[in-house]
C-alpha cells in the first residue's frame, strides 16, 4: 500500500457490559504503543448514534485510514460501523472488529487478568490486521435481462409467463414437439378435480382458464420464444451472462403454416402405437399427440415415417418439409431456470409386467379414465375389452425399494386413491384393493381422498407383496402377500402398479452442460435444502417442478414461481452488483495446475488456454477453499489473504 | 515454574461455529481464557500453511471448527479441511509435533455445550501434552 | 344456507312476471351497427364439408353485413390481411367464421397489435370448424347448422360494443405480516429486488414458530432451525429496504384503487427501541418471574424480557400484564438499574398508517393443544408432552440446558413413547393431515438417539409414517441404523400403570389391544391455524377454508393468491408445511406481490351496467356474486372492478333487469335465441338451443371436434361468459319461440371458473322444470350437463339421450 497506515483503535465499553471484566483503561494505552496506531480512544456506546458521530468525527479529525474497533461481535453491527467508515470517505472493507464482548467479556466474568490478556491479544490481531487491509471497490456487471427456461412442463409453462409479465424475454426450450409436459395425460388431477388442464392466467383474473388456451398466450407472447424439439447443447458464462446453444431438431412440418386441418393424418400410411395413450391407441407417423396439445400443429415421428411424402402432397399450405436439417441457435440469457420434469418409473418384468397385457400402470390408468382418453373413459382390461371386476394396486413399485429407488416418489398414493376413488364413483360393484406399505396423502386437501375411499369401501392392505402369478385356466392373478406376518392371497383381473417417479431422459446430459450437481438418483440437487431450496450450486441457475423430485401440481406451480423470483431478484437491477471481496490470482505464481478450479464448488475458477486460472468474480462466493488448496500460493482470497490470516495469528499468539 | 496456560488457535467457521461462540457469550457460558479465536469464511479456507504457521509461533494446540456434515455453506468444505488435518497429522508426527495438538471438529450452529465441551477437553489434552516443543526451542 | 333459500323464491317469483316480460321484448331497442365478416376455409379442407358460397351469399342478405370475405388461412399468414381489410371496410365491428376461437384470436390479437389496433370488443367468433364441419353428418347438414351458428354471432356482432379496459398502477411498497419463517423470505425477496417493505411482526422478535425449533429436518443433522434463521433473520435488520414493526398488529385495511391504506397499533414496550443495548441487566434485576411462554413453559422468564436469545431485534420488552410497575405500581427496579435510562413507563400505544400495494400474509400456525382430548392425558401427567415441549428439552439453549429429562422428577428418561396423529386424520379434531409431524418425531427421536442416549428406547405409535419424498431416508436410518420402534396402531388411552411411570394401551391393526410403558409420553400434535386469523380475515376481507386456514384462490394452481387481487398467502396460515415448502411458497407470494406493485395492471372489463329507474335495490346482486365485487349503496348495487370477473350471476339474478353485462345483455341474449330459432324455421330444421359456458363448455365443444366425434347438428351453441349468466327468462324464451328443447352445457358443479354459477344454473334448471310444470309444458325439454373439457364421450350420451327424447317427438 502506497500511503502507510494510519490506524485508528476504537475501544467499546458497551455500558459496563465490557467495562466490567476488561479494563479498558490499560486496553486502551496498550493499544496507543501498538505499530501504527495514530489514535486510541474509549466510548461507552460505539453503535448509538452519538457514538458514531464520534467515530466519523475522530476519523476526519485523525485523518484515520485504517479503524479497528473492540466492540461486540461483528454479526451483530459490522454493517453498522461500515456504513459509518463509508460516511466518512473511507472504504467500508478498511474496518476491522476485534469481538471482545461476546467471546471475551461475556464468557470469562470470573477471570478479569485473563479476559484483558485475551482482549489485548484480539486487540493487537485486529491491529496487525488492519495493517493488511485492502480496499475493496464495488464491481457491477452488466446482467442480460433475458431468461432460458428449459423444460415446457406446468413448471416451466408457469415461470416462463411470470417472467415474460414481469418483463424479461424469455426463451422456453422443449426437447419435445408440444408443450403441456405430464399434466395432459392425466385425465383428472387432485385436489381438485378437474382436467389437468386449468390454469390461473393473469395476477388479476381471478378464474381459471384451460391449460391449451393459457399456453396460446404463452405462444403469443411478444415476449416470449419457444423453441420445441429442441435441447440445450452448451452453457458457457455465468450469472447475468450465460452463452446458451440451443440445437433444434427438425419437426418436418412448419408452425408457422401449420393450421391442424388433419388431411396429412388421413392420408398417411403409417400407423404406430400412440405413446401418449402408453399403447392403449394407435396413431399415424404425422399425427396430434392431443387436442390440448399447443403449438397445435402436427407432428411427423421421423422413426416410423417412410418419408413417402403423401401429407407433402396433399398439404393445403405446404406446410410440410420432409428434409429438414437440425439448426443451431446462439443466445445470451442472464438466468437460467431448470424444470425439467419426471417419467413413470419403467416396471419392466416386474409383477409380470410386460408379459400380460393386463398388469398396467397408473398413467395407463390414467389414460383409461380420461373420458376423452382412448377408451372415452371406459375402464376395461387391455387383454379383451371386457370390464374388470377385482383390481389390486400394488403400491411403491421401483420406490422405497433400495434395489429400484431408495426414495418415495411422494405422489403415487393420491394418484392411486383417486383412481380408486374414480372406479369406485363410476363402477361401484368393482372390487378395488390398495396393497401398500404406508398411505402418503400428507398435508391439507389430500387426506380426504383416503376418508372418501375408505367409504366407497375400497380395501386396504399394509403389506409386502410376494409374488404375482397368473391361473392359466381362469387367467386371474394371484397377488400372494404378507401382510403383519400372516400370508395372503388377492385375486385380481386387473393389476395395477403405482410405479414410482424417475428422473426425465437426458437429464444428466443437461447436468454436465450447465454444471449443476445431480443426486446419486438422478434428480438434481438444491444448493441447501432450508437456505436455498431451489438455487442450484451455480449461481444463476435456478430448480423448480419435478426437477427435484416427484411434486404435487401445486408445488410445481409454486416452485417456479418462486424460480421467478429468485430470478427477478438477481438480474432486478439489471446488473449484477457485488463486493469484491472474491478469490484473485497472482498470475506470476499460477502454474495451472487446475487444482482451484477442480476443488471450487461453484465453478467460479478456469484455467485459460495459457494455463493461468481465472477468477469469474460474480460465480465466486468466497469461501476460499481454492486458497487453501492452492499449491504455489497463487491463489487468494480478498479480505482473507493468507498474510491477512497469518497476521492474526502472528497477533494472537506474540501478545 | 508456575503452570503451564497452553495458547490454543482456534478457526472458527463463520457460518456455523463463530456464530455458536457469539451465543455463548450470549448465554454467559464460559469457556478457557486461552483459546483465541480466528474468523475464516470456511473451515476449507485454513490451510496447511496457516496451521503450521501457528505452531512455528508458539501454539500449544490448534482447533479448527467447520459445520457438520451435509451443512457446509460451501457445500464440502468442511470436508476437505477434515481432509487436509488428517493428512497434516501425518506430518506432523513425522516433524516430532505430536499430532494430538491438532484437532478439527463439526459442530451445528445450535450445539453450544458440544463446542465448549470441544473446547474445554482440547485445552485439557493440550495441558497433558505440555507446551509446544518448538517454543521451547526459542527459549 | 338462508341466502340460498333466498335466492330461490326470489327467482320463483321473478321467473314468472319474466315470462311475461319475454312475451313483448322482442324488437330490437338500441341501433345495430355494420359488421364485417371473415370466412376461412382452412386452406380449402373446410370446402369438402360446408359450402362457403351459399353461406357468403347467405350472410350478404343481411342488411347490417357491410363486407364479406373468404380467406384460406386467416390464423396465420393472413391475420394481418383480415385486420387490414377490416380497417378498411369501414364496419364498426368483425365476425370471424373459422376455427375454434381460441386459435385464431391470439394470432389476430397478435396482427392487431402489430397494425395497432385494439381488437378487445370489436371481434366476434364462429367456429365452423370444430364444432361444426367436424361434428356433422354431410355438407347440407353442417352448412344448415353452420347458418344457425352465424345467425346467432351475428346478432351479437350488430351490438358489440368495445370493451372498457382498466389501467391501473399501485403503490410500490408491500405490507408482510408476520415475521416467521415466510415472511423473513418473502420479505427479502421483495427487499432485494428493491421494494420497500414492512415487516408486521406481533410479538416482540421475529423468527416465529421455526425460531423455537432445535433442530429442523431435512438436513436435521446439519443445523438448528435458528442457524439458518439466524443469518435471515440478521438480513432483515441490515436491509435497507425492510421497516421491521416488532410488537405491532394490523389494526384495519382499506382498499383503494392504488392499493390499501393500512392502519398497524404499535404497542409500548415500555423500553426505549433506540436506547435498549440488551445488556440485561434489567432482567437480572426484576423481581416478578412468569413462565416462559417460548420455552413452551418449561422455564421461567422476568417479567422485562427478550424472548430467546437470539431474538431480533435485540431489545427488551415489558410485559406489562405482568409487570409490577403495573400490577401493583410500585416497583421501578428496571429504570433504576438500567445504565441508558432506556426504561419509559409512560409509552402510549402508537397507531400507524401504511400506504401499500399488496399485502403479504404469513402469520403462521399454532401447536394443537391435546388437553382437549382426555385420554391422552396431556395436562394430567406431567411427562406427558407435546413435540415442541420436547424440542425445548433437547436444545442446549432451553431450559434444561440440553438435558434431556422428565419434566416431573428431573431423572433422564430411558423409554419414550411418541404418539402421531394427535388432533390430525381425526374426524373429531381436525380431519387433514398436519405433514410436518412424522418428520418432527423422526427427527426428534434421531436427535435423542446420538446426542442425549443411545440407549434409550423409543417407540412410535402411528397410524401412516408420512416420510414423503426423500425424507424417506430418515425414516429408513431411524428404523435400520438407530432401531427406533414404529408400531402402527390406534392409541386408546395413556395412563399411569405404577406410580411415576405411564403405560400407552393402543390397539395393533389385527385388533388386538396391547400396551408399552413409557417414562415419556411425546405427543405429535397437529399444525392448527393461528387463532388471530379469524380476526386478520376480517380486518382484510379474504376468506377462511373450513379447518380455519387462509383459503387460497385454487387448491391446485394458484394456492398464493387469494380472491382479493394484491393480497396474497404464504407459509403454515395457507395449511401445514416443512420449511423448504414455507420457502418456497414464500419466494413465490414476493413474486406474484412484485409483479402486482411494479406492473402497469391492465384488466378488461365487463361488469355490469346499473339501470338506476329499474333497481329496487334489494340487494339480491350483492349476496349473488362470488367475488364480493358488489356493494348496495342508496344508488343501488356499486362494482368493485378490480374484484368483478364479469360472470354475470348478478345481471341474471336482479329480479327488474337493471343489471346488465356489457356485450352479454339480456335483450341480446333473447335476440340470439329468437334469431336462431325463426332461422331454424324457415330452414325447416329442429333445434336444440345449447347454451355454453364459456369456460369447461367452450373448450368441450371444440374438443369434441378434434376428435371428429359426430353429434346431432340440430345442437346449436349459443356462448355465455359463465351459466350463472343464464336467468330463467332466457331458457324460457328459448321454448316460448318454439325451440325444441334447450341444453345448458357448463362445467362441473364443484369446478366452476366462477365458483357459483354452474350451481345456480343447476337451481334454476330444477327450477323451470317446476315452473313448466306449473304453466303446463313438458318440463324434460330443458336439461343440464356439468362436464369438463375432457368429457367428450359424456356428452355424447348426454345430447343423445336428449336428441331421441325430444327430436323424435
Amino acid at each position: 500500500m502506497g500511503v502507510s497506515s494510519r490506524i485508528g483503535v476504537f475501544i467499546c465499553r458497551c455500558g459496563t457490559e465490557i467495562a466490567k471484566v476488561i479494563d479498558t483503561k490499560s486496553l486502551k494505552e496498550y493499544a496507543e504503543n501498538l505499530p501504527e496506531v495514530v489514535y486510541a480512544a474509549e466510548h461507552n456506546f460505539l453503535c448509538f448514534k452519538e457514538g458514531q458521530e464520534f467515530l466519523k468525527d475522530a476519523i476526519e479529525k485523525h485523518k484515520l485510514n485504517r479503524i479497528v474497533i473492540a466492540a461486540c461481535s461483528p454479526r451483530l453491527h459490522e454493517i453498522t460501523f461500515r456504513r459509518v467508515l463509508e460516511k466518512a470517505g473511507l472504504n467500508p472493507f478498511l474496518l476491522e472488529i476485534a469481538n471482545i464482548r461476546e467471546q471475551c467479556a461475556w464468557v470469562h466474568p470470573n477471570d478479569p487478568e485473563g479476559a484483558t490478556e485475551k482482549a489485548k491479544h484480539l486487540l493487537k490481531a485486529a491491529v496487525l490486521r488492519a495493517t493488511t487491509l485492502e480496499k475493496i471497490k464495488e464491481i457491477s456487471v452488466p446482467a442480460s435481462f433475458s431468461v432460458l427456461v428449459i423444460g415446457g412442463g406446468i413448471a416451466g409453462i408457469t415461470a416462463a409467463l411470470k417472467l415474460a409479465e414481469y418483463g424479461f424475454q424469455v426463451y422456453l426450450v422443449e426437447k419435445n414437439a408440444t408443450l403441456g409436459g405430464k399434466v395432459l395425460q392425466l385425465g383428472t388431477v387432485f385436489p381438485t378435480e378437474d382436467c389437468g388442464v386449468c390454469m390461473v392466467p393473469y395476477v388479476l383474473e381471478r378464474h381459471r382458464k384451460c391449460l391449451f388456451k393459457y399456453v396460446q398466450m404463452v405462444l403469443t407472447h411478444p415476449r416470449i420464444k419457444v423453441f420445441t424439439k429442441s435441447i440445450v447443447e452448451n452453457v458457457e458464462g455465468f450469472i447475468g451472462n450465460f452463452r446458451v446453444t440451443i440445437r433444434k431438431n427438425p419437426k418436418y412440418v412448419n408452425e408457422e403454416k401449420c393450421v391442424a386441418c388433419g388431411i396429412c393424418e388421413e392420408v398417411c400410411p403409417i400407423e404406430v402405437p400412440n405413446e401418449f395413450d402408453l399403447g392403449l391407441s394407435t396413431r399415424k407417423a404425422i399425427y396430434l399427440p392431443s387436442p390440448h396439445v399447443v403449438p397445435r400443429t402436427y407432428i411427423i415421428d421421423e422413426n416410423h415415417c417412410n418419408r413417402c411424402g403423401e401429407c407433402v402432397k396433399v398439404c393445403p399450405f405446404n406446410a410440410i418439409n420432409l428434409d429438414e436439417k437440425p439448426q443451431r441457435i446462439e443466445l445470451n440469457v442472464g438466468a437460467i431456470i431448470v424444470a425439467t420434469g419426471f417419467k413413470e418409473f419403467e416396471p419392466k418384468g416386474i409383477y409380470g409386467y410386460g408379459t400380460y397385457p393386463d398388469v398396467i400402470t397408473q398413467l395407463m390408468l390414467a389414460r383409461m379414465l380420461d373420458p376423452s382418453g382412448p377408451t372415452g373413459g371406459r375402464l376395461v382390461r387391455v387383454s379383451d375389452g371386457k370390464p374388470p371386476s377385482k383390481i389390486v394396486m400394488i403400491q411403491c413399485v421401483g420406490s422405497r425399494d433400495p434395489k429400484t429407488n431408495p426414495y418415495c416418489s411422494n405422489i403415487c398414493c393420491t394418484i392411486a386413491l383417486k383412481h380408486a376413488r374414480n372406479i369406485k364413483e363410476l363402477y361401484p360393484e368393482v372390487e378395488v384393493t390398495i396393497v401398500y406399505k404406508d398411505i402418503r396423502v400428507a398435508g391439507k386437501n389430500y387426506e380426504k381422498y383416503y376418508t372418501s375411499c375408505e367409504e366407497l369401501g375400497v380395501r386396504f392392505v399394509k403389506g409386502e407383496v410376494l409374488s404375482v402369478v397368473r391361473n392359466p385356466e381362469s387367467g386371474m392373478f394371484e397377488v400372494e402377500l404378507e401382510s403383519y406376518g400372516k400370508r395372503m392371497k388377492l385375486l385380481a383381473d386387473l393389476l395395477v402398479l403405482s410405479c414410482g417417479f424417475t428422473p426425465s431422459n437426458g437429464i444428466r446430459e443437461l447436468a454436465e452442460v450447465l454444471n449443476i450437481n445431480l443426486r446419486q438418483d438422478g434428480f438434481f440437487v438444491a444448493a441447501h435444502p432450508k437456505l436455498a431450496p431451489i438455487e442450484t450450486n451455480v449461481n444463476g441457475i435456478f430448480l423448480c417442478g419435478a426437477a427435484q423430485g416427484p411434486v404435487y401440481i401445486a408445488e410445481a406451480v409454486n416452485q417456479a414461481i418462486a424460480a421467478s423470483s429468485k430470478v427477478a431478484m438477481s438480474l432486478a437491477g439489471g446488473n449484477i452488483k457485488t463486493y469484491l471481496t472474491k478469490a484473485i490470482v497472482n498470475e506470476n505464481y499460477c502454474i495451472g495446475c487446475r487444482v482451484c478450479e477442480m476443488s471450487c464448488p461453484f465453478n467460479a475458477v478456469k484455467v485459460s488456454s495459457q494455463g493461468i486460472s481465472k477468477v469469474i468474480e460474480t460465480m465466486c462466493r468466497e469461501c476460499g477453499i481454492c486458497a487453501a488448496e492452492c499449491p504455489a500460493g497463487a491463489m487468494q482470497l480478498r479480505n482473507y489473504r493468507d498474510e491477512q490470516i497469518s497476521a492474526t495469528i502472528m497477533g494472537v499468539l506474540k501478545g | 515454574m508456575k503452570e503451564f496456560k497452553p495458547t490454543i488457535i482456534a478457526f472458527l467457521c463463520r457460518w456455523s461455529a463463530y456464530g455458536v461462540a457469539d451465543v455463548a457469550g450470549i448465554s454467559k457460558t464460559s469457556y478457557p481464557s486461552n483459546i483465541r479465536i480466528i474468523k475464516v469464511p470456511c473451515s476449507g479456507r485454513v490451510s496447511p500453511l496457516h496451521i503450521l504457521q501457528a505452531f512455528n509461533n508458539g501454539a500449544d494446540g490448534v482447533l479448527i471448527f467447520g459445520c457438520l456434515e451435509g451443512g457446509c455453506h460451501y457445500i464440502d468444505g468442511n470436508l476437505r479441511a477434515i481432509h487436509r488435518v488428517k493428512q497434516l497429522k501425518e506430518i506432523l508426527n513425522i516433524m516430532g509435533l505430536n499430532s494430538d495438538r491438532l484437532e478439527m471438529y463439526l459442530v451445528g450452529s445450535c450445539n453450544l455445550n458440544k463446542l465448549v465441551n470441544y473446547m474445554k477437553e482440547f485445552t485439557e489434552r493440550i495441558r497433558k501434552l505440555g507446551p509446544n516443543p518448538l517454543k521451547l526451542k526459542e527459549g | 344456507m338462508r341466502k340460498k333459500l333466498l335466492c330461490c323464491d326470489k327467482i320463483k317469483q321473478c321467473s314468472i312476471k319474466l315470462l311475461f316480460a319475454c312475451r313483448t321484448t322482442t324488437s330490437p331497442r338500441c341501433t345495430a351497427i355494420s359488421v364485417n365478416v371473415a370466412f376461412c376455409t382452412c386452406g380449402g379442407v373446410l370446402e369438402k364439408y360446408v359450402n362457403f358460397n351459399e353461406l357468403e351469399d347467405y350472410v350478404k342478405r343481411n342488411r347490417n353485413v357491410v363486407n364479406v370475405k373468404k380467406y384460406s388461412a386467416l390464423c396465420t399468414y393472413e391475420s394481418e390481411k383480415v385486420i387490414q381489410d377490416f380497417a378498411k371496410s369501414g364496419a364498426k365491428t368483425l365476425l370471424v367464421v373459422a376455427c375454434s376461437k381460441y386459435i385464431c384470436l391470439p394470432m389476430l390479437e397478435k396482427a392487431a397489435n402489430n397494425l395497432g389496433v385494439d381488437l378487445a370488443g370489436l371481434v366476434e367468433f364462429v367456429n365452423i370448424r370444430e364444432q361444426c364441419a367436424w361434428v356433422c353428418n354431410g355438407r347440407r347438414e353442417a352448412t344448415d347448422k353452420a347458418k344457425l351458428m352465424i345467425v346467432a354471432e351475428l346478432e351479437r356482432a350488430k351490438e358489440l360494443k368495445p370493451v372498457k379496459k382498466l389501467r391501473f398502477k399501485v403503490k410500490e411498497a408491500i405490507l408482510v405480516i408476520g415475521g416467521g419463517v415466510a415472511g423473513i423470505q418473502a420479505s427479502l425477496d421483495l427487499a432485494n429486488q428493491g421494494f420497500k417493505v414492512y415487516l408486521v411482526e406481533s410479538s416482540p422478535s421475529i423468527g416465529g414458530t421455526a425460531a423455537l425449533l432445535y433442530r429442523t429436518f431435512p438436513t436435521d443433522e446439519c443445523d438448528c432451525a435458528i442457524c439458518v434463521k439466524g443469518s435471515k433473520m440478521a438480513e432483515v435488520i441490515a436491509n435497507p429496504n425492510i421497516e421491521l414493526l416488532t410488537y405491532c398488529e394490523v389494526k384495519e385495511v382499506k382498499r383503494y384503487p392504488w392499493g390499501f391504506k393500512v392502519k398497524v397499533l404499535k404497542k409500548p414496550r415500555y423500553v426505549n427501541y433506540d436506547k435498549c443495548t440488551g445488556c440485561g441487566i434489567c432482567a437480572e434485576k426484576c423481581p416478578k418471574i412468569v413462565p416462559n411462554e417460548w420455552d413452551k413453559g418449561l422455564s421461567w422468564r422476568k417479567a422485562i424480557y427478550i424472548p430467546f436469545p437470539q431474538a431480533i431485534p435485540f431489545k427488551y420488552t415489558i410485559d406489562s400484564s405482568q409487570c409490577l410497575h403495573f400490577t401493583e405500581g410500585s416497583c421501578n427496579i428496571c429504570e433504576e438499574v438500567c445504565p441508558y435510562d432506556a426504561i419509559d413507563f409512560n409509552q402510549k400505544p402508537e397507531e400507524l398508517e401504511l400506504e401499500v400495494g399488496a399485502i403479504i400474509v404469513a402469520t403462521g400456525l399454532e401447536e394443537y393443544d391435546p388437553s382437549s382430548l382426555p385420554q391422552y392425558g396431556y395436562g394430567k401427567y406431567k411427562d406427558v408432552i407435546t413435540q415442541l415441549q420436547l424440542e425445548k428439552l433437547l436444545d442446549p439453549l432451553g431450559p434444561t440446558g440440553g438435558r434431556l429429562v422428565r419434566v416431573s422428577d428431573g431423572k433422564p428418561p430411558s423409554k419414550i413413547v411418541m404418539i402421531q396423529c394427535v388432533g390430525s386424520r381425526d374426524p373429531k379434531t381436525n380431519p387433514y393431515c398436519s405433514r410436518y409431524c412424522c418428520m418432527e418425531a423422526i427427527k426428534n427421536s434421531i436427535l435423542i438417539k446420538t446426542e442425549h442416549n443411545p440407549k434409550a428406547e423409543i417407540t412410535i405409535l402411528y397410524k401412516d409414517v408420512r416420510a414423503y419424498g426423500r425424507l424417506e431416508e430418515f425414516y429408513v436410518q431411524a428404523r435400520d441404523k438407530y432401531g427406533i420402534k414404529f408400531i402402527k396402531g390406534e392409541v386408546i388411552r395413556v395412563y399411569e400403570d405404577k406410580p411415576g411411570s405411564l403405560a400407552v394401551e393402543y390397539q395393533d391393526p389385527l385388533g388386538n389391544i396391547c400396551s408399552i410403558s413409557a417414562d415419556l409420553v411425546v405427543l405429535s400434535c397437529a399444525i392448527v391455524p393461528k387463532e388471530s386469523s379469524k380476526k386478520l380475515a376480517k380486518i382484510l376481507g379474504i376468506e377462511l377454508d373450513k379447518y380455519g386456514f387462509f383459503k387460497e384462490l385454487d387448491e391446485k394452481v394458484s394456492n398464493v393468491e387469494t380472491k382479493v387481487p394484491g393480497i396474497f398467502i404464504c407459509g403454515a396460515c395457507q395449511g401445514p408445511k416443512n420449511i423448504p415448502e414455507t420457502l418456497v411458497q414464500a419466494s413465490a407470494a414476493a413474486m406474484l406481490a412484485a409483479f402486482h406493485v411494479s406492473q402497469y395492471l391492465e384488466k378488461k372489463l365487463s361488469p355490469p351496467i346499473l339501470d338506476e329507474e329499474l333497481c329496487a335495490r334489494c340487494g339480491l346482486c350483492t349476496i349473488s356474486c362470488p367475488y364480493n365485487a358488489l356493494t348496495l349503496t342508496e344508488k343501488g348495487p356499486l362494482v368493485d372492478e378490480l374484484l368483478c370477473q364479469g360472470c354475470g350471476t348478478c345481471a341474471s339474478i336482479c329480479p327488474n333487469n337493471a343489471l346488465n353485462i356489457v356485450n352479454n345483455t339480456n335483450e341480446l341474449m333473447l335476440k340470439q335465441i329468437e334469431a336462431v330459432i325463426n332461422e331454424a324455421k324457415s330452414l325447416k330444421k329442429k333445434v336444440l338451443i345449447t347454451l355454453c359456458c364459456e369456460e369447461c363448455a367452450h373448450t368441450l365443444m371444440d374438443s369434441i371436434g378434434f376428435y371428429r366425434k359426430k353429434y346431432l347438428s340440430e345442437a346449436v351453441p349459443i356462448f355465455v361468459p359463465c351459466l350463472g349468466f343464464l336467468s330463467i327468462s332466457h331458457i324460457l324464451a328459448a321454448l316460448n319461440y318454439g325451440a325444441d328443447g334447450v341444453l345448458l352445457v357448463g362445467c362441473p358443479l364443484e369446478r366452476c371458473h366462477f365458483e357459483q354459477g354452474a350451481r345456480i344454473a343447476k337451481r334454476k334448471v330444477e327450477l323451470i322444470k317446476k315452473v313448466l310444470e306449473e304453466i303446463g309444458l313438458i318440463p324434460d325439454k330443458v336439461e343440464i350437463v356439468n362436464l369438463s373439457a375432457t368429457m367428450v364421450e359424456r356428452f355424447l350420451e348426454a345430447s343423445n339421450k336428449l336428441a331421441a327424447r325430444l327430436l323424435s317427438r
